[in-house]
């Protein structure tokens, strides 16, 4: 190993959307702060969606699935027993290179659960206590959106919203037919030129990566301000553990480089940033006599609890010319009213939908892989492809409850390209999340036929979506029942937080990250306003 | 791994059993420098020599309508590939995507005034006009 590093103040681990506000808000505090991540910068060049195969290249070098992807900076996951496939991308930016930037707001009913319906648990934050968090991120990055949304309290954007276009005013108009809520798509995408961003190009390829940069991925949206306000950004940088003293406070981290030496960064508090999997298995990774079950984890519960989202979605196709291949996607509408509970439906809470354009006709042959092989080839291939332009696609975020059965845990045998323990993955859905998946398809189908949809393709699982990875260090005010506190301070190490999607007492059915940007801020405000000459307080 | 003309010859046949022509598109069969797309469509998908092999290992020696329908049955993963890459080469051919009015140009940034012409139409007036939709907890 080498020398141990010069002390800092403050050690992030991973440099996704938490990890690039934590490091901002702290540098410009003037917190002498160090990210370190396994990933690289990746250049808008890079991405594939302006290129012509690009749908092929969806297959394995830009797959959702790391483990398809063979990437050396993304880790192995093993899912043999998980019927959601986990999304993530390791690199500077996080996962927010490939996120599709819808950018949701948890409703106020998300924080009360347990006293609105009895399931799960209360968080120890409510709407209000985020409110002037998500306003700010909001502002930092360039929301774009329309304000006025009676799904929601107040609230209103940096940038006026997209153009819902042809296929969007479509949804609209059929929507308004059933009386449904609908709201033009509010996107982390600047319909103006903003800071590193350009205006959107209208690619329509957001989740493989924005080519004009014009996304609000955290590599433009966050890093080069953070790294201006004197951050320092190490990448290509794996933690394998983080280290602790002998009063049993973090004191760093040890990593590895791309050329397998180790390292020793010293600090006075650590930051994890690693997401709703990174993080667990980092503290599993961490454990030592003193803490034997993993850093942080008295409670039992790092790991437990993973809520993932499932996703499905339905295609439709129309007579109609509705330049789909137009962007953003990103969402060019959402649909609320099947958010909140309603116990008529035989569930409890709901699901979020969006709108999506198609931008590729080799997609649509792919979503239509369930037909007979007649109604698929020859002559009828024809019928699917010739809807390129002429499809929508509806997709909802289902909102599963925590359990603890479902849950990231060390593997025994599945290892790293440095030779670390991967995580395994367990994951069941529930009945009542099963019941709003169904539920959800067939209102989706629904839209679809009120618009006119002459063919609809239903998918009650979309395996390897979204990408949302929470719970699993969840925040309370109880150490015995939760891992951090109200401000992502972990009960048994007062110097260790958490920042990422692990910290979620539950899931809400939103993108949830304009929520974890919103608490990755007030946890770094917090540290800042508490520490005294950057001595972080325990 | 670089793939052989016997190799693309098998890939290229039963793009010609999947794809035919209609009075609106050309057949996979009448695309010019249709194997360059093969090629192409093969590395963009980044296959390893291991699925490559298995994939044109299950493809018949002579293939047709039923030969490949069989196939669709029997090795479903092994087809999907191949049926995949097949389209996949098709639809990069710039002469189907004209024919299918897909744009070769992608960049489509809004106009200043694109929202403003959809908001006043009073498309979104209806959902307002439904009232507040959404749960204070607080009992407001």
């Amino acid at each position: 190993m080498s020398e141990p590093q010069d002390d800092i103040d403050v050690l992030i681990v991973g440099a996704g959307p938490s990890g690039a506000v934590t490091a901002h808000t702290l540098a410009a505090r003037g917190f002498k702060v160090v990210c370190l991540e396994q990933g690289d910068w990746v250049s808008p060049a890079d991405f594939p969606g302006n290129r012509p195969e690009f749908e092929l290249e969806l297959l394995k070098t830009w797959a959702t699935n790391q483990n398809l992807r063979g990437r050396l900076a993304d880790y192995p996951l093993n899912v043999d027993e998980a019927e959601v496939m986990p999304v993530m991308f390791s690199a500077v930016g996080g996962s927010s290179i490939l996120f599709g930037a819808q950018w949701m707001r948890l409703k106020p009913s998300d924080f009360r659960v347990k006293t609105l319906d009895g399931v799960a648990d209360d968080w120890p934050i409510d709407y209000w206590d985020l409110e002037p968090f998500y306003n700010r991120i909001d502002s930092f990055i360039g929301v774009s959106g329309l304000g006025g949304d009676p799904a929601y309290p107040p609230q209103d954007f940096e940038m006026p919203p997209h153009p819902m276009g042809k296929g969007g005013m479509l949804a609209a108009r059929a929507l308004n037919k059933l009386g449904w809520h609908w709201w033009p798509g509010t996107q982390a995408i600047p319909t103006n030129n903003f800071k590193k961003m350009v205006k959107c190009q209208r690619w329509g390829v957001c989740e493989t990566g924005c080519p004009a940069g014009a996304k609000a991925s955290f590599d433009l949206a966050f890093w080069p301000h953070a790294i201006a306000a004197g951050a320092k950004l190490v990448t290509g940088a794996r933690v394998r553990m983080v280290t602790t003293d002998s009063h049993g406070r973090a004191d760093g981290a040890i990593y590895i480089d791309r050329q397998g030496r180790e390292h020793r960064q010293k600090a006075k508090a650590v930051v994890m940033a690693s997401n709703g999997i990174g993080t667990p298995r980092l503290l599993f990774l961490s454990a030592s006599s003193q803490f034997p079950d993993g850093l942080a984890n008295s409670s039992g519960l790092v790991g437990k609890n993973l809520m993932l989202h499932p996703n499905n979605e339905s295609i439709g196709l129309y007579d109609e010319e509705l330049e789909s291949w137009k962007g953003p996607a990103g969402q060019l509408m959402y649909s609320l009213e099947f958010y909140e509970t309603d116990l008529k439906r035989g569930f409890v809470r709901g699901s979020k939908m969006n709108l999506m354009p198609v931008p590729g006709p080799l997609r649509l042959l792919q979503n239509f892989s369930k037909r007979a092989f007649d109604e698929r080839w020859g002559p009828a291939a024809h019928d699917i492809m010739e809807h390129g332009g002429r499809a929508l696609s509806w997709a909802a975020n289902i909102e599963d409850l925590p359990e603890e059965v479902n849950r990231v845990e060390l593997d025994p045998d599945l290892r790293d390209s440095d030779g670390i323990p991967s995580p395994k993955v367990t994951y069941r859905m529930s009945e009542n999340t099963r019941k709003s998946l169904v539920y959800a398809l067939d209102r989706m189908a629904e839209m679809h036929q009120a618009s006119g949809a002459r063919h609809i393709a239903k998918n009650l699982l979309w395996r390897e979506q979204p990408g949302h990875l929470l719970g699993t260090a969840r925040m309370g005010n109880d150490p015995k029942t939760s891992v951090v506190d109200r401000f992502g301070r972990a009960h048994d190490v007062p110097n260790l937080f958490i920042v990422d999607g692990s910290v979620m007492v539950t899931s809400g059915a939103m993108n949830p990250t304009a929520s974890i940007t919103a608490m990755a801020l007030r946890t770094a405000e917090h540290i800042a306003e508490t520490a005294r000459d950057t001595q972080v307080a325990a | 791994m670089s793939t052989t003309q016997h190799d693309l010859s098998k890939l290229a046949a039963l793009a010609h059993v999947l794809i035919p022509g209609t009075d609106k598109m050309p057949s996979a069969a009448s695309i010019a420098g249709f194997d360059a797309l093969l090629a192409r469509a093969v590395k963009a998908a980044a296959l390893t020599e291991a699925e490559i092999a298995a994939m044109l290992e299950a493809l018949p020696a002579k293939i047709d309508w039923n030969a490949a329908k069989a196939l669709a049955t029997a090795q479903p993963a092994q087809f999907e590939m191949a049926s995949t890459i097949a389209s996949g080469a098709y639809l990069l051919a710039p002469e189907v995507l004209n024919c299918l009015g897909f744009p070769t140009e992608r960049r489509f940034p809004a106009g200043p005034m694109d929202f403003a012409d959809e908001y006043e139409t009073g498309i979104v007036d209806e959902v307002i006009a439904r009232g507040q939709r959404w749960v204070d907890p607080r009992g407001r």
